[in-house]
Order: structure tokens, then C-alpha cells, then sequence
């Protein structure tokens, strides 16, 4: 029987010369959740993201995914959105799934296809050709392509129009497995809020609240973007 | 469905209601095989575990029922239907004596304009059974649940206040050419 946590971090911290991006950082997060990590610009979602799929190091605390810490496993557990495309502009679609299939086990190759064939997008298609709302979403596909236990999806819909922020919203709740737990980072909270069963605030490196969706509702009686501008509007005042 | 929510309160009682509100009404026929959590979710654009709540909550209430082969139908039980549909109108004069009531109305002054629209209403079926148009009735159906059910809007309130029983007569006579059609139809 595995453990109903999925992720659990202890006295995470993490120290940029002359900042602090992660402060005492404790936090446990469930399966079979979609979870919110909101916070401003520096707030510290990306270094979190980055030490949960073991692209950057803590320099205090320990973090473990799945009973296990960050590693090999960890990382054939975890599929990453990164906030910026990653993919040369020379790979056609067909490349990239290569890539992909070589790199995880648990890429299912038919069901990108079908994605992108939903979207008129072929594997001959180049990513130059594509606008960046088309390579958003080809890389939002990818991830969502594969079987995995934890989704860290980074700012998916920043930059993109509000029906590529529908299209997006749906392939993720259409296509993660049903005990899995996708963590959406965003600034955009009334684009997600209504995906979401649990919110995470982060303020300076400090996680300010931590519940769930319908918790903050009842004690807030205001949707949680309300709650969020407040929060943060405070946060402003020195 | 149209999955009109409201991000201020709690999802997953709002999706009961709209999924009650779809069975009452016939959306969801008795018997007939329900959605899956995912696929409603899906159309809602909610979190699976948000409708997986409301439909527990409604397969407890016995308006869905799950089969262990044939998936989630909808109840055949017409009488908990009708027991709902009560409930639900039930609500609706409650939040109609309320909103009459913040108006100044007594619970006797309600009554009344309740009253008068049913004159004129009766009035407008006869019209429409001696043949007059039933165009004017089209547009006049979005009117009756506002005024029935959306009385939040300050500005009619004081109107309304002020001008008191005499203009509200006026008022229902502007339902006039509404036919029997619309009167279970009032929205939320």
C-alpha cells in the first residue's frame, strides 16, 4: 500500500547569492490532487518546481517524492512543464516524440498523436513553423503524455490567449491519471481556480497558506483570485 | 448543461444543485445512463474530484444510482423526483418572500402582486388561445425569472419602493402576451 503522501518537504531552503528563493519550506501534498502554487513573480514557485524534479539543489532541508529521495526514481516519476520552450527550432514533432520515447518509459506515444492530430498538428510539422501558442501547447501534450505519478506544470498558460488557456486547462484535467497529482504554478488564478482542490500561497520564499479550496472558501466566503489580490495587495504595504 | 458557478462559494454544492436541476427538468431522464465523473468534469471544467463529491452527495440522496456493470443512471423513482422538485420550489419561494420582503413587502403585500400576475397571466392564455401573437411571449419569458427570482438589483428595489402596489400593477401588466408555457420555467 502506498502512502497517501506524494510529496513531502522538510525545512526546504534554498539560497541565491543575496536572496533567499525557498525559506523553511514544509509541505506535504497528497495523491489524486490538483494543487495551485501561487505566488508573484519571485515568489519561489520555479525554485520549488526545480528542486521537486531535481533540476536544482536545497541548500537546507530534504524533499522526498513518492517515500523516495530525488533521483532516478523520483525523476521517472515526475513529468516537468518547464516555463519556457526547450525544444530547437529544427526537431519537427516527430523528433520530439522520439526524444520523449527514449527519454520515459511512460510516454504514450498514440495518445500525443492523437492530441496533436486534434489539432491539425502532423509529425512532419517543424516547431519553427509553429506560433507560440501551437508550441505551448505541443509541449503541454508531452507532458501530459505520460504516465506519471506527479505533473509539475510551471506557468502553463502565462503568454498565451484565453481559448489557448481553455484548450490548455482541459487537456490537463482530461489526461492526468486518476491517482496522480498535478501541481499548476500561475500568477492567472481565476483562469485555474476552478481545477483546483488545494492551494498553496507563496510569499517571499515562505508558504503564507496552505488548504484546500473549499476551506478557503468557507472561511473567506471569496473565490480564491479575491483571497490571492488580497494577500498580496498587503504584501505590497512596508 | 450550462455550468454557470460561482468562484465566491463552495463548487461542489453548486453542481448538485445544477445536476438536481438537470434530473428534475428532464435533462437527465429517469433511468437513462449518467456521464462519468470524468466526462462532467470534463464538460464543467472542474476538478474530478469536485463532481466525484457531488455525485456521491446525489447517489446518497438516491437520485443517481450506480450499477456495478452498467454505470451511474439516473434514479426511476419518480416520487424523489417530485419530492426534489418540491424542495426546489420550495427554495425559490423562500428566496422570492425574502427578496419581497427587503423590498418593504409584507408577507400579505407579496401575495398580492403575486395575485395580479396571475390575473394578467390568465388574461394573456386567453389572448393566445383567441389567437393572438405569440411572439411577444419570446421575449418576455427572460423578463419573468428576473423579475421573480433577481430582485438583487438595487436600483428597482427603491423604484419599486417608492411607487408602491398602484405602478406594480402597471409592472405585471408588462408580463401580459407571457402563456401558460413559461410558468414552470422560471430560472434560478
Amino acid at each position: 500500500m502506498k502512502s497517501e503522501i506524494l510529496v513531502q518537504c522538510e525545512h526546504l531552503t534554498k539560497i541565491f547569492p543575496g536572496k533567499k528563493a525557498l525559506d523553511d519550506v514544509n509541505l506535504k501534498i497528497g495523491r489524486g490532487k490538483v494543487v495551485g502554487l501561487l505566488g508573484p513573480n519571485g515568489s519561489g514557485k520555479t525554485t520549488l518546481i526545480k528542486i521537486l524534479n531535481g533540476l536544482l539543489q536545497p541548500n537546507f532541508g530534504s524533499v522526498m517524492i513518492d517515500a523516495t529521495p530525488i533521483g532516478t526514481y523520483t525523476k521517472s516519476q515526475v513529468s516537468y512543464l518547464p516555463d519556457k520552450n526547450y525544444f530547437a527550432d529544427w526537431m519537427t514533432v516527430k523528433d520530439i516524440f522520439d526524444l520523449f520515447s527514449d527519454f520515459y518509459a511512460d510516454f504514450d506515444r498514440q495518445k500525443a498523436l492523437r492530441m496533436c492530430d486534434s489539432l491539425g498538428i502532423g509529425e512532419g510539422d517543424r516547431i519553427k513553423s509553429m506560433s507560440k501558442g501551437t508550441k505551448e501547447k505541443v509541449q503541454l501534450i508531452l507532458v501530459m503524455s505520460r504516465n506519471a505519478q506527479l505533473y509539475l506544470l510551471d506557468e502553463p498558460i502565462a503568454g498565451v490567449d484565453p481559448a489557448a488557456r481553455d484548450y490548455i486547462m482541459g487537456t490537463i484535467i482530461n489526461n492526468y491519471a486518476d491517482n496522480a497529482t498535478v501541481v499548476i504554478s500561475t500568477h492567472l488564478i481565476a483562469d485555474i481556480e476552478r481545477v483546483l482542490d488545494e492551494v498553496i500561497f507563496l510569499k517571499d520564499g515562505r508558504i503564507v497558506r496552505h488548504e484546500t479550496v473549499d476551506e478557503l472558501k468557507a472561511q473567506e466566503g471569496k473565490s480564491v483570485d479575491e483571497v490571492f489580490r488580497e494577500e498580496f495587495r498587503m504584501g505590497e504595504v512596508r | 448543461m450550462d455550468w454557470d458557478l460561482d468562484d465566491s462559494r463552495s463548487i461542489y454544492p453548486q453542481l448538485k444543485e445544477l445536476i438536481k436541476r438537470g434530473i428534475i427538468t428532464g435533462e437527465y431522464a429517469p433511468g437513462s445512463a449518467f456521464p462519468t465523473v470524468r466526462e462532467l468534469a470534463s464538460d464543467a471544467g472542474v476538478n474530478r474530484n469536485t463532481m466525484q463529491r457531488a455525485m456521491a452527495e446525489l447517489e446518497n440522496e438516491g437520485l443517481l444510482i450506480t450499477n456495478r456493470t452498467a454505470g451511474r443512471t439516473v434514479t426511476t423513482d419518480l416520487p424523489l423526483i417530485e419530492q426534489m422538485r418540491r424542495e426546489l420550489a420550495e427554495k425559490q419561494v423562500d428566496t422570492f418572500l425574502q427578496e419581497m420582503a427587503s423590498l418593504g413587502y409584507s408577507l400579505q403585500g407579496a401575495l398580492a402582486e403575486v395575485a395580479a400576475r396571475i390575473g394578467a397571466a390568465a388574461r394573456a392564455s386567453s389572448e393566445t388561445r383567441s389567437g393572438s401573437t405569440v411572439s411577444a411571449s419570446d421575449g418576455s419569458s427572460a423578463d419573468c425569472g428576473d423579475d421573480m427570482c433577481h430582485t438583487d438589483d438595487a436600483d428597482t428595489a427603491s423604484t419599486a419602493d417608492a411607487v408602491g402596489a398602484a405602478e406594480a400593477a402597471d409592472a405585471s401588466d408588462d408580463a401580459e402576451g407571457k402563456n401558460e408555457e413559461t410558468k414552470g420555467d422560471y430560472d434560478i
